[in-house]
């Protein structure tokens, strides 16, 4: 077993993979036809969003992220070489701010935003030789 | 690709011979579902679930060699309450499923003592003026299938689409499948429960506790549907009912039997007078 997938359901895929496009300079790598369903070029664990209305149709009920409920008990972490202009980046472009990058005691530099549905989204440096 | 989209789903009505539906096309979509048709054959009769929807309907006569007659306009309410179809044999129908956020755009100030209420003929045309154009004899139920579309752009031109709050709404409602209270709704979309009941019950003519049980219902079977040896007490888990008698209840208001004896239902409504 390998982890092949992280998919977010979202109320809109277009403007989920532009945002994520825009705030963390992630590119999209597959959008089908329907506009439901969306990857974006993340390496060997693709981040993916699908409509919610996919979800109904598999028959999966789910509750749907939104910027004014609580964020859901998970994340996505973004790893990079540069949290802070990251993290500047991302809120230009339309991230809640969460909390500013600071460096954690084992030496990671690492902030928090929320993303235009809400959900968690970390932006942290590189754990050495990791 | 981890979610495939061009794998077919089967038909949750398929058991059903005689019944056919297709998504709305194009911009249309925003306010209805669904085209279908039903075309009896001798011996069938299905119990049509109910999905809270409401239908604009032309029941028509089929004729020997294709053509369609006798055409009679229905306007079917919201549905919490199964029906039983039992049909002639020279009869069809061709409807369109309005979207729930959409009901009141078609039915107007009625909509609030429509539910489960069907009315044909005049009642139809009183409500739904515009379906009077639709009644002339036709070549084939095709043909009035198109004409029922008209009818329904032309009242989408002439009203105005659900407000973002509203369309927010409704999305929640979708896609937490009936399980998520008027609370959580709230604290997701970010409208007081006040208003989520008002706009839930003006726009969709249920309030949203009975809408909430409708669609919780709906899921529960269609996972019963889904087989894969999942128990009852599993799929009322899953569906968010708080145990299997709450389930069974369900089952027994929305659809007249219990999950260990689901007759051959037409899941994908079709709210036809009984």
């Amino acid at each position: 077993m390998k982890l092949g997938y992280t998919i977010v359901y979202v109320p809109d895929v277009p403007e989920a993979v532009a945002f994520y496009r825009a705030a963390f300079g992630l590119e999209p790598k597959f959008m089908h036809d329907s506009k439901l369903y969306a990857e974006m070029a993340t390496g060997g664990t693709v981040l993916a969003f699908a409509a919610e209305e996919m979800a109904a149709l598999n028959d999966i009920a789910v509750r749907p992220n939104r910027k004014a409920d609580i964020a859901a008990a998970y994340q996505i972490s973004l790893v990079t070489g540069e949290p802070q202009k990251a993290y500047d980046k991302a809120v230009d472009a339309g991230a809640a701010p969460v909390k500013k990058p600071t460096e954690k005691p084992w030496g990671q530099v690492s902030g928090f935003v929320r993303d235009t549905n809400g959900c968690l989204v970390e932006l942290c440096s590189p754990i050495d030789g990791r | 690709m981890a979610i495939n989209m061009t794998e077919e789903k089967p038909a949750p009505h398929s058991r059903s011979a005689g019944y056919s539906e297709e998504a709305c096309p194009g911009p249309l979509n925003r306010y209805a579902e669904a085209l279908w048709t039903y075309a009896h054959r001798a011996g069938d009769s299905g119990v049509i679930l109910p999905d809270g929807r409401c239908d604009i309907i032309l029941r028509f006569t089929r004729g020997a060699i294709g053509g369609v007659d006798d055409v009679v306009p229905i306007v079917a309410g919201p549905s919490t309450r199964a029906h039983v179809a039992r049909l002639d044999h020279h009869l069809g129908y061709v409807g369109i499923r309005l979207r729930l956020e959409y009901a009141r755009l078609y039915l107007g100030a009625h909509l609030a003592g429509m539910t489960d209420g069907v009315l044909e003929g005049p009642d139809a045309i009183k409500i739904v003026p515009r379906i009077e154009a639709c009644l002339e004899p036709a070549g084939s139920a095709r043909a009035l299938s198109i004409r029922l579309r008209r009818v329904v752009a032309d009242l989408a031109e002439a009203g105005a689409p659900a407000g973002r709050r509203v369309r927010a709404i409704f999305d929640a409602l979708h896609a937490g499948g009936g399980r998520l209270s008027v609370a959580d709704l709230a604290s997701i979309t970010g409208v007081d429960e006040r208003t989520i009941r008002r706009d839930v019950k003006d726009h969709c003519g249920l309030g949203p506790k009975v809408l909430a049980r409708v669609l919780q219902f709906r899921r529960a079977v269609r996972l019963f549907r889904a087989g894969g040896g999942n128990g009852a007490s599993d799929i009322a888990l899953e569906a968010g009912y708080s145990d299997q008698a709450h389930m069974i209840r369900s089952f027994r208001d929305f659809g007249g039997f219990t999950p260990s004896r689901m007759p051959d239902v037409v899941v994908t409504p079709l709210p036809v007078s009984t």
